[in-house]
């Protein structure tokens, strides 16, 4: 197993390296120039020059890839923000811990429900009931998160009142006690968590649906029925959780989706996360930024797989031999 | 947001501390005097974008900028007439007999934040960073008439000026003064990454208490500034709400206390209900820094990109590079088009009629705005068409676009996305220039995409655009034959007559004889039409009424917060919690 999980770890590298590179010189690449944003009427014909060059921008793009490639390896340093001189590496880390509660907060979330409502589907199979959750699941899985998350910004934040519309905490955060402190988190925290859980969650339900379908319909519940074995223990001992071995081959590759998710839910709620130092970054053309979040991103990813591959090789042996071989 | 106020409200209002908030009108303001000043209380004030640093030398955005007043401070502050000064730092200054020299005598009784005395050592030092081409201070023109600044004593500095200017104070104080005994320790090139910049010590009347990334800035009343008795609030806080929609919901909730840039359908609504007595919300309009306008590009860009091209390193042929503009190097087109565009309407729909059309370089807010000294092309349809006809421009194919010499009038107009008023005002010019057989073809680029083709590519034919104006009189970096390679004279205007009227109103000392010469600015540029200026915009704040002894004007919304009160009987849950 860990011969298996080591071989799996070494082929991310390369995929890492290359993706990270195709990145580089696509955002180098791309129009705009990072410092448009410093220019002002009042400033001296030279400076534009001299900011270019401070940036390390004023260097054929082979030769800035050359010097980025060094500091990353070498020092792990992806440089100092153009937009604030900030280490980018120490903005991503501040943005990271609200994207990540984020993240699991909405995975937690829709996976409980998508997994109820998909069980609660397989049961009531060609029923009416089915077919609304089907229909339901289907609705949330094609709805853009952004829609959503502006339908309940609107209906829940601006018209009713009900909720904060931005940030993680309110003005006040730091002057509340304990109880108050994690009440004020869960508030903000509500209508992020829905829209992208909501968004989440058709994944699972779909999956333990069809899954749930196969393993009732399988030889061996017809043979447990036949022993007299109780229809909740059939239920929640021998199907849901055949059922959902399977879901954990997509609880890893579903992780990349979710990180773009809380992308454009934190734009929408003002989450001081990674979406938005993404944003700012894409906008400002702010290149060690946008190399220090793709990383993340990028690392994101090969975790995601590597743990869906992990999991599914504990979950089914067969997959460790077919490894070795 | 209100939830999580309720929390904060509840056990307030049981110890008795909660005021209620009744809706109180403008005619029932209550009229205050010095006595009834009490200190306390919070101001909370909506951002939609976090600031990109805390150092006046490093700072750009307005955002860091609105802050960094409250932070810090200058030798001299501009007075509302834009002309004159008050002391700050500097309690007092002499010019020299010559006018070459302006002596500061300097404030003895100011402390810095962390307590170090201020003196003339920081004075010096500051000008020699601003004048530091390593560093990206925006305000570098301002110091490049000084020659040098020396230090008499701890508490008096000199400024030596290369030239005689009407501007030499103004430029003198231009920039706030920051520490030397913390920056001194740090290298030029390390100055805009060190920690300084989200932790600043200033002299101002608030002091930096923390900075949330991406959620909040919090400032604290300075208790030692040296003018006793200010500040009055304990706190200000600035919440950052990227959508501004959310920003105008949040002020109307009570969550924040103060917005800037209200959007105009808003803000019309809010002075009904203001007038009717319905809110306590304050809308305050003003003169601001901003205006629209037109660039026709002067020269052909095809052929200014191949010139550029086969020069490589060299030096371009002026003649051969600036090559008119296949439509708008005629002065009569650009006449046309000016004429053919109705400024009022635009301004009515796209501001809601919070701005002022505008005729001219010169911008209402500023001394030598003179409404009579521009040539004013009015709205007439037919006027245009006869300009175009006498220019041998008609439509000989009858499909609807002029034409001449097989060259169909058409053309694409740029404009910046994520600006709805300019996608707007674009819509509107399309129409219009439609009417007189001229095809606008109406192209929204994404901002950075945009300058750079705009700027150096001069990869456009017209752009609407705006520029925000300093309250200095500046045309230079915009018209002057010296900028064409500046990206701020994107049209590449070149005119050896306005830089012989702008040099003759910027060297005048004389204020009389500076407005004529500016007057023949005006005229010159209003009728050559480098540009279609479109309407100069008011600015829209709002304040919550409880906040007395503000004063917003067209210095901006953040000239006097050490002044700002807020009587006892209306402190709200947020002035409570933070005396907590």
């Amino acid at each position: 197993m860990v011969a298996y999980s080591l071989r799996r770890l070494l082929v991310t590298i390369p995929i890492l390296f290359l993706g990270l590179s195709l990145t580089f010189f696509v955002i180098r690449l791309a129009p705009g120039d990072p410092t448009d944003r410093f220019i002002t009427p009042s400033m001296s014909p030279g400076l534009k020059e001299n900011i270019a060059k401070k940036f390390g921008i004023d260097q054929p793009i082979p030769i800035q890839y050359i010097a980025w490639m060094k500091s990353v390896i070498l020092h792990f340093d992806f440089g100092n923000s153009f937009a604030n001189g900030r280490n980018a590496s120490k903005v991503i880390l501040d943005a990271l811990p609200p994207t990540l509660l984020l993240s699991t907060l909405s995975l937690v979330f829709g996976l409980i429900l998508g997994t109820l409502l998909g069980a609660y589907s397989a049961l009531k199979s060609g029923s009416k009931t089915d077919k609304t959750l089907t229909s339901l699941l289907l609705f949330f899985y094609s709805v853009p998160t952004f829609w959503l998350g502006l339908i309940f910004l609107g209906f829940f934040a601006i018209s009713l009142d009900w909720l904060p519309s931005s940030q993680l905490t309110s003005i006040f955060h730091d002057r509340l006690g304990f109880f108050g402190k994690l009440w004020d988190y869960a508030i903000h925290l509500i209508l992020p968590v829905l829209t992208l859980g909501l968004t989440t969650a058709p994944v699972y339900g779909r999956f333990v649906r069809n899954s749930m379908i196969e393993v009732l319909n399988s030889d061996f519940i017809t043979a447990a029925r036949a022993r007299g074995l109780s229809e909740r223990k059939i239920l929640l001992h021998y199907g849901l959780r055949n059922a959902l071995l399977p879901v954990i081959s997509i609880l890893g590759t579903s992780l990349p989706a979710l990180f773009s998710g809380a992308v454009v839910v934190e734009v929408i709620y003002s989450l001081p996360g990674m979406g938005r130092v993404m944003f700012d970054a894409a906008l400002g053309r702010d290149y060690p930024i946008i190399m220090a979040a793709s990383t993340v991103a990028f690392i994101s990813v090969i975790i995601g797989n590597f743990l869906a591959d992990v999991g599914y090789a504990v979950a089914d042996p067969r997959v460790r031999l077919e490894g070795s071989n | 947001m209100n939830r999580s106020l309720l929390l904060i409200t509840i056990p307030l209002l049981l110890l008795g501390c909660g005021k209620s908030e009744e809706t109180r009108s403008a005619a029932q303001e209550v009229s205050y005097s010095e006595e009834d000043i009490v200190d306390g209380g919070n101001l909370i004030i909506g951002i939609t974008g976090e600031p990109d640093a805390l150092n006046p030398l490093t700072a750009h955005s307005k955002n860091s900028k609105d802050i960094i007043s409250l932070i810090y401070r200058r030798l001299a502050d501009l007075n509302e007439d834009l002309v004159s000064f008050s002391p700050q730092l500097a309690k007092s200054w002499e010019f020299s007999n010559d006018s070459l020299s302006i002596t500061f005598n300097l404030r003895t009784d100011v402390s810095w934040h962390d307590g170090e005395k201020f003196n003339a050592d920081d004075v010096i030092f500051t000008y020699n960073l601003q004048i530091n081409e390593t560093l990206t201070w925006d305000g570098y023109s301002s110091k490049e008439n000084v020659e040098r600044v020396v230090m008499l004593d701890d508490s008096t500095v000199v400024f030596h000026l290369r030239e005689k200017s009407p501007t030499l104070l103004m430029d003198a104080v231009e920039g706030y003064i920051v520490p030397e005994h913390i920056l001194s320790g740090i290298p030029i090139e390390e100055i805009e990454s060190t920690d300084f910049n989200r932790n600043p010590i200033g002299t101002g009347p608030f002091k930096f208490v923390e900075w949330k990334s991406q959620q909040s800035v919090i400032l604290e009343k300075n208790k030692n500034y040296y003018i006793r008795g200010k500040p009055h609030l304990d706190g200000i806080f600035f919440q950052v709400v990227p959508d501004r929609i959310n920003l105008w919901r949040q002020l109307q909730s009570g969550d924040i206390d103060f917005m800037e840039k209200v959007p105009a359908a808003d803000f019309k609504k809010l002075l009904d209900s203001w007038e009717r007595g319905d809110t306590r919300i304050r809308p305050y309009s003003f003169l601001g820094q901003f205006y629209e306008f037109i660039g026709w590009n002067r020269i052909d860009p095809e052929n200014y990109a191949r010139v550029m091209e086969e020069a490589g390193d060299s030096e371009p042929d002026m003649e051969e590079l600036l090559k008119p503009h296949k439509l708008f190097g005629s002065q009569k087109v650009r006449a046309a088009l000016t004429t053919a565009i109705d400024r009022k309407t635009i301004a009515d729909v796209v501001t809601h009629g919070l701005s002022i059309p505008m005729h001219g370089p010169i911008p209402p807010v500023l001394w030598p705005y003179n409404s009579t000294a521009n040539s004013v092309w009015e709205y007439d349809v037919e006027g245009a068409k006869a300009i175009l006809s006498s220019e041998g421009w008609s439509d000989t194919d009858g499909d609807g676009i002029l034409d001449k010499d097989g060259l169909k009038f058409s053309f694409e107009m740029v404009t910046n996305a994520g600006n709805e008023e300019r996608k707007q005002a674009l819509t509107i010019v399309q129409q219009q220039l439609k009417e007189i057989g001229v095809e606008m073809k109406p192209r929204v680029v994404e901002h950075t995409l945009l300058t750079g083709r705009m700027f150096p590519a001069r990869e456009f034919d017209a752009a609407l655009f705006g520029w925000n104006v300093g309250l200095k009189m500046e045309l230079t970096p915009l018209f002057h034959s010296s900028s064409i390679f500046i990206p701020f004279n994107f049209i590449s205007y070149l005119s050896p007559e306005f830089d012989m009227l702008e040099e003759a109103a910027k060297r005048e000392t004389n204020r009389s004889n500076a407005q004529k010469h500016w007057d023949e600015v005006a005229k010159l540029l209003s009728w050559d039409l480098p540009y279609t200026w479109l309407y100069y915009k008011l600015e829209t704040t709002a304040v919550h009424s409880r906040f007395k002894g503000v004063k917003i004007d067209k210095r901006g919304s953040f000239i006097n917060m050490e002044d700002w009160w807020i009587p006892l009987e209306e402190r709200a849950a947020h002035d409570m919690l933070a005396e907590n």
